[in-house]
């Protein structure tokens, strides 16, 4: 089939929804250049395409930037580059997760393992929480249905992690 | 049989249903339509779509557009729904045609529910398959909003009408429509004469795959296979039996005269190759 209809179909509205994110996000230090959104917007093609989605309405990245926008690992320096990786992240994971997660809940998932697991790191995001994850609900897992998607790589996650308070115990032990 | 994929529609069949139907547009004034029906579809939950589901819409909405302007049985066409081609027109025929999709269902049903009781399959194993099996898995699974052009099923009984050209619950309703005609014609012969026919017919070949009618009115055609004018003398055959139980007698006479042409088709090529 042709698909020019797609296209179109997710080429409405996109920069001037775009653009008023910097309305929301200007007190956090970040905003977007039109040339900007324009670049954010033609990786977004090339993400979708990649990924064979079709979207629609205002799109994902005005989310992606709503939902990141207070982290402590995004500054105006890196802003384009990280909303668009994590678009990039977003839409593989749809498919990976074969659309039975919504957007709300993957964003959530995705922002929490990236303030408190990765901290910032784009690849371990990518490569272990979100695979990991996905790979549970592939599997059948239904749990973030309650959680909206917060709270849930602890029961899934493989690796010990730093318990602080016990590090915290201990480090106030040596002083 | 239950299929497995979606029957989808190519660029051809499109432009074969508008050249049918009198309609024209661009793929791009359905755009905002398909666009809702996604976000409908994704309970507003999700922004986008794997392009598969995305086709799958955009033939739902074709779909509900062309049945809009075919109009439901025994009715004109509803043209009068699309005045132009704006926008506001073709989301005003979509939901008429989604609205009419939805009322050509509970029709299909109320067909379904009324031959059951009575329906007789002298041995066919597909058309029992269809009636007992599939019919009642294709009413509980049939996704009138989302997928409403895809029939779900293969219908492996062969009617005698040529129901390929058409989709959805449209194929399903004819479908069920010609098993209704069929079963009129058959319960109106004489009880011990179609049993016999179609006994022997399906114990000597096993599972019987043919139309029930095709083979009771070969049977008749050999019976007076003398003489000229056969298809003449089968007519006034049907017409005549078709009478004592149906008055209007013009839809089941022509549905069984297909047959009867087809068959003398084939009793003329056999002859002209054993002379």
């Amino acid at each position: 089939m042709d698909k020019n209809w797609m296209v179109l179909l997710q080429e409405q509205n996109q920069l001037s929804s775009l653009m008023e994110t910097n309305q929301g996000t200007e007190r956090f230090g970040l905003a977007l250049t039109e040339e900007d959104a324009r670049l954010i917007l033609k990786e977004r093609r090339h993400a979708l395409q990649e990924q064979k989605r079709v979207e629609f309405g205002e799109g994902i990245v005005p989310k992606i930037i709503y939902e990141f926008c207070d982290s402590d690992f995004i500054d105006q320096n890196n802003y384009v580059d990280m909303v668009i990786r994590l678009q990039e992240i977003f839409y593989l994971y749809k498919n990976e997760m074969q659309d039975e997660i919504t957007d709300d809940e993957l964003l959530h998932f995705m922002k929490e393992q990236f303030e408190q697991v990765c901290f910032g790191d784009l690849d371990y995001l990518e490569g272990t929480c979100l695979a990991i994850f996905g790979q549970a609900i592939r599997a059948g897992y239904g749990g973030y249905k309650g959680s909206d998607g917060c709270g849930e790589y602890g029961r899934l996650d493989e690796v010990k992690r730093w318990d602080y308070e016990l590090y915290l115990d201990a480090l106030g032990n040596l002083w | 049989m239950i299929k497995s994929g979606d029957g989808k529609m190519t660029m051809a069949d499109r432009e074969d249903m508008n050249h049918k139907t009198n309609l024209h547009y661009e793929m791009e004034d359905l755009i905002p339509i398909v666009g809702k029906l996604a976000e409908k579809y994704t309970s507003y939950e999700s922004t986008s779509i794997t392009y598969e589901k995305a086709e799958q819409l955009m033939e739902a909405v074709l779909y509900c557009i062309h049945e809009n302007a075919l109009g439901q049985p025994g009715q004109e066409s509803a043209m009068a729904v699309l005045p132009d081609n704006t926008g506001a027109s073709l989301q005003q025929a979509y939901e008429a045609g989604a609205a009419r999709a939805r009322e050509k269902v509970k029709q299909a049903l109320a067909l379904y529910n009324e031959i059951l009781p009575g329906l007789a399959c002298y041995g066919n194993r597909f058309l029992q398959d269809i009636f007992m099996k599939e019919l009642p898995v294709f009413f509980g699974r049939y996704d009138v909003d989302f997928a409403p052009q895809n029939e779900i099923l293969t219908l492996d009984y062969p009617v005698l009408k040529d129901i390929s050209g058409y989709r959805g619950i449209d194929k399903i309703y004819e479908f069920i429509r010609c098993v209704e005609l069929e079963q009129k014609f058959l319960c109106g012969l004489p009880e011990g004469y179609v049993a016999d026919v179609l006994g022997g017919y399906g114990s000597a070949g096993g599972d019987m795959t043919d139309n029930l009618c095709e083979v009771v009115l070969t049977d008749m055609m050999e019976r007076i296979w003398q003489g000229e004018n056969i298809e003449e003398k089968m007519k006034n055959i049907i017409v005549h039996l078709v009478k004592k139980y149906d008055e209007d007698c013009a839809e089941l006479t022509e549905y069984l005269m297909e047959a009867v042409r087809e068959i003398l088709v084939w009793q003329r090529l056999l002859r002209k190759n054993i002379h």
